[in-house]
């Protein structure tokens, strides 16, 4: 620990070594929400959600509205079950989830349920490709822009489906949003494992979930700005038992804090934030049947600073250093367990000419037992002209969670940190003339001293391993298009991917192949969306293919989706909106995972009504 | 229970030598405790010696336990430890246990190394009975989706003598669900004896399980044996006392005055008689070629025909109608 200090002590000295004097402030931005150096950086490689979408409250979590939107691919144990993301073929804990620029995943699984992150409080959100192994999902809370807004929100649907969203904004110098949102659900839909066999209907699948989130914007002095973001949520969910498992009462209670605190000042040649923030989650995993009772609970402060600053016309500088302390305590670890980690980012990127931007980043972190892990990025891009592209290449890496650590039997403090190069090409063109974007990405990378929960022949139990190494490779490509008609605006939208994501390392148990897809990577991803509005009405078709994968289990079959939402917007004045949504369009019996169904043809309605006091 | 007679008519018909039994009532065990820890690193009941490893710290073990848990009710992984009829064999209170995810030995000790193993009497546990009943959150239940998975959780005991393994092995189905009529599908959940004998000399008994439920993981049934009153011999068996497989056949089967026995080896053999009670009815010669029994005076039943000879046993049963 007391290395770290050092490391933090005489980082902050190089940080403050190019401080100007306070004499010399700037005018701070309006908006500066990005922490990461890297975050967002990236024009080409990062995808924002629809944030009117979003808002709609349609969404029960984030985790639905990014794969609705075509960003990932959730693998989903349910409706309202535990969801995971799958980007660019990586593992689900190789993505890291930033609020507000600070990493909210557990240290504990390293992942994040995007089941669990609530919309209603989300005024931005997206997917960048950079920033770590399996890239990095954001969601930031920005400072209102009117006097008042009020959002009320309003659904109900099958299974028992009911939502409730309510977000007060407004202020002056200081303005606060503030925000509520309220599930239940029974999801205990109808299933057939099989063509001629009777219907069978889920039990002990229900959900409740309360979330209030709170967010305070203070400009204290023209060149200092405080915000405070606060986050509780609650949620209890029924865990609904296979369908080769008669029964099930198990279920899971979270109990959610996130907490931050961000300082921003500006000085003339940079902009400062600090932020200081801690997370809290307290998980309870019970199963009456089998009299088991599973508590766990993970607690960190995260303190960061970050410099953002320009030097002569062509230079930017970046500099992020975060100090993380966790601790967890979970059934499987003989003590309460800590984990201190350091992490330094310093970015540059300099703008060549007028069209030509290069950017290189270096980042590095340390935790007290493990070596330190090293990356960084070389990114050349071309902004300025109809054809965009983008290339880079990239190191990353992800330290061994806490259950990989320390969770016993198997833990392992001996583990090293996953280590990957990446490369992208990324290239997109806009016809504006004829209404059509254009985007194609190629990627690949190569993950090494992949962790794995392992069992060798001479070994007692499964332990972590540093036991295979996996490769990653695809395209992604996207196409928009208007349809001039006399009739309404109509716009086709189409994605594929194609992710090709191998191990590259046999393994005896578990019993993995070299050149094995990984389980549950899908290869082929296909959306086509049909978007239309005519008066005050709106409505958009997508269809969503899937191909098979294959999971631990058994194989899984590929699957067609359709969705269908129309709105209506009654009153421009208050902006409110009725909608009406069908999900699983063509009632296809389909699974994500295996032995676990998934709904078929399901409704759901609700309204959106907003007041500008602007 | 055709089964227990015939096993107990072949021991009765072995070799009378000092067998032992290991019922490891010998060990200290409170009704309703285990004991997950062997002292010296294996627990010794009788002529076997069960390998064990624990980790106080890493709260693991693995190999062998003992245990005299009683819980018959609640399934699980927390009920590890109980077998499916909460009691040792004929209702005694300690019974070992083996998690054999790889395959896990019984040692053989003292006179019974490399002498030949009567049998033992294996039982499913509480927890490995309820997820194949019911499935659990890894584990299918027996049936599948559908009911109609041919499913099953097999025994299979292999020997070794000298470090060389026997070219037989014994199969016992703990559950067994491959049945074209799901009525027959059954989980085992009583003490069953299981016939050892045909391994021959062994100085160590290798226990493997399977089941049909397997992902990438491995095999998703737990992976657990219950194992009571380990019956060894106390001298090796000469190849007299080792059953052979000869080719006999006997026609018509079942039966109803006589009974036609092709016999092809050059050696006579001596045919016994045998009640499903063990008496002995009749003994006769079995010569090269066809030989005729008649038993036109038997009442309709079950009967054992044991078969001996200077180079081997074998034993058929046969029913008169």
């Amino acid at each position: 620990m007391r290395g770290f200090l050092f490391i933090l002590a005489l980082s902050s000295v190089l940080l403050v070594a190019g401080q100007e004097s306070l004499d010399s402030l700037q005018q701070l931005p309006e908006v500066v929400v990005s922490e990461s150096a890297s975050q967002r950086a990236g024009e080409l490689t990062s995808t924002s959600l629809s944030v009117d979408k979003i808002r709609g409250g349609q969404y029960y979590s984030l985790g639905e509205a990014l794969e609705d939107q075509g960003l990932l691919f959730v693998k989903s144990y349910g409706i309202g079950s535990l969801a995971t993301a799958s980007v660019r073929g990586a593992a689900a804990s190789q993505t890291t989830i930033s609020w507000n620029g600070i990493p909210i995943q557990s240290p504990m699984l390293g992942l994040l349920d995007l089941s669990l992150l609530p919309t209603v409080h989300v005024d931005e959100a997206g997917l960048d490709y950079d920033g770590a192994i399996g890239g990095n999902i954001f969601i930031n809370s920005l400072a209102p822009d009117s006097a008042l807004l009020v959002q009320d929100g309003f659904t109900v649907g099958s299974f028992g489906q009911f939502r409730k969203t309510l977000a007060v904004s407004g202020g002056n110098k200081l303005k606060f949003k503030l925000s509520a949102q309220l599930d239940r659900a029974t999801n205990d839909f109808p299933f057939q494992v099989r063509e001629d066999l009777p219907e069978k209907q889920l039990s002990n699948a229900a959900l409740q979930q309360q979330v209030a989130q709170q967010s305070f914007f203070w400009g204290a002095h023209p060149k200092h700005r405080f915000e405070l973001h606060l986050w509780q949520q609650s949620t209890h969910r029924e865990l609904p038992p296979t369908t080769v498992q008669t029964r099930s009462e198990a279920y899971q209670d979270d109990m959610v804090y996130r907490n931050q605190l961000r300082w921003q000042f500006a000085t003339q040649r940079a902009v400062w934030q600090t932020a200081l923030a801690h997370l809290e989650e307290e998980i309870l995993y019970a199963d009456p049947t089998i009299a088991l009772e599973a508590p766990s609970d993970f607690r960190s402060w995260i303190l960061s600073t970050n410099r953002q600053a320009a030097i002569g016309r062509n230079w930017k500088i970046n500099s992020l250093i975060r100090l993380q302390e966790s601790n967890a305590l979970a059934n499987g670890y003989p003590e309460r367990q800590s984990q201190a980690l350091l992490f330094f980012e310093q970015e540059a990127s300099y703008q060549i000419s007028q069209r030509l931007h290069l950017r290189v980043a270096t980042k590095a972190q340390w935790t007290e037992e493990q070596p330190a892990a090293l990356g960084g990025q070389l990114q050349l891009s071309n902004s300025q002209t109809q054809w965009k592209w983008q290339l880079g290449v990239q190191r990353d890496f992800r330290i061994p969670t806490l259950n990989d650590l320390f969770w016993q039997p198997g833990g392992n403090p001996d583990l090293l940190p996953e280590r990957s190069w990446s490369q992208d090409a990324n290239l997109s063109r806009n016809w504006s003339k004829f209404g059509s974007q254009f985007h194609v990405s190629i990627f690949n990378r190569m993950v090494t001293n992949w962790i794995q929960w392992a069992q060798r022949e001479e070994q007692l139990f499964w332990s972590a391993q540093n036991i295979t190494e996996v490769w990653s490779r695809g395209v992604q490509a996207s196409w928009a298009q208007d349809i001039p008609n006399p009739i309404c605006q109509l716009r086709l939208k189409s994605n594929y991917q194609w992710t090709r994501s191998t191990f590259q390392t046999p393994v005896q148990n578990p019993s993995i192949e070299r050149g094995e897809q990984l389980w549950y990577t899908p290869e082929h991803q296909v959306l086509v969306q049909v978007e239309g509005s005519k008066g005050a009405f709106q409505w958009q078709l997508a269809h969503r293919y899937v191909s098979a994968s294959s999971g631990i289990n058994d194989d899984l079959e590929d699957y067609h989706l359709g969705m269908l939402q129309v709105n209506w917007h009654p009153s421009e004045a208050f902006g409110s909106r009725v909608y009406f949504r069908i999900d699983n369009l063509w009632d296809e019996n389909y699974r994500v995972i295996e032995r676990r169904p998934m709904p078929g043809r399901q409704w759901s309605i609700g309204y959106h009504w907003l007041f500008n006091a602007n | 229970m055709k089964n227990n007679l015939l096993s107990l008519l072949l021991l009765s018909s072995s070799l009378l030598t000092a067998q032992v039994v290991a019922d490891f009532e010998n060990f200290d065990v409170e009704q309703g405790q285990f004991l997950p820890e062997a002292s010296e690193g294996a627990f010794t009941t009788g002529n076997i010696s069960l390998s064990n490893v624990y980790n106080a710290e890493q709260n693991f073990w693995s190999g062998w336990a003992v245990s005299a848990t009683t819980d018959t009710e609640t399934p699980g992984f927390m009920n590890q430890y109980s077998s499916r009829s909460g009691a040792g064999n004929n209702g005694s209170s300690t019974y070992g246990l083996t998690y054999a995810f790889f395959q896990q030995p019984i040692d053989l000790i003292g006179d019974a190394a490399g002498a030949p193993v009567m049998g033992m009497y294996v039982n499913n546990g509480t927890y490995a009975y309820f997820s194949m009943l019911e499935g659990d959150n890894v584990a299918k239940k027996f049936g599948g989706e559908t009911g109609d998975d041919p499913d099953f959780f097999l025994l299979t005991v292999f020997g070794e003598l000298d470090g060389e393994m026997t070219t037989d092995s014994v199969n016992f189905y703990l559950a067994d669900y491959r049945f074209d009529n799901n009525d027959e599908d059954y989980i085992v959940e009583n003490w069953t004896f299981v016939n050892l004998e045909s391994l021959g000399n062994v100085d160590r008994l290798w226990i493997k399980l399977s089941s049909s439920d397997v992902g990438e993981f491995g095999m998703n049934t737990p992976a657990y044996l219950f194992v009571d009153d380990v019956t060894t011999a106390g001298d090796p068996t000469s190849v007299q006392d080792q059953r052979r497989d000869f080719g006999l056949t006997v026609y018509p089967n079942p039966f109803s005055n006589q009974v036609q026995l092709t016999w092809n080896e050059t050696e006579r053999g001596q045919v016994r008689l045998v009640s499903v009670d063990g008496s002995l009815l009749g003994e006769y010669v079995l010569t090269q070629g066809q030989n005729q029994l008649s038993l036109s005076d038997l009442p309709n039943g079950t009967y054992f025909l044991q078969v001996l000879t200077e180079n081997g046993w074998d034993v058929r049963r046969i029913v008169k109608q």
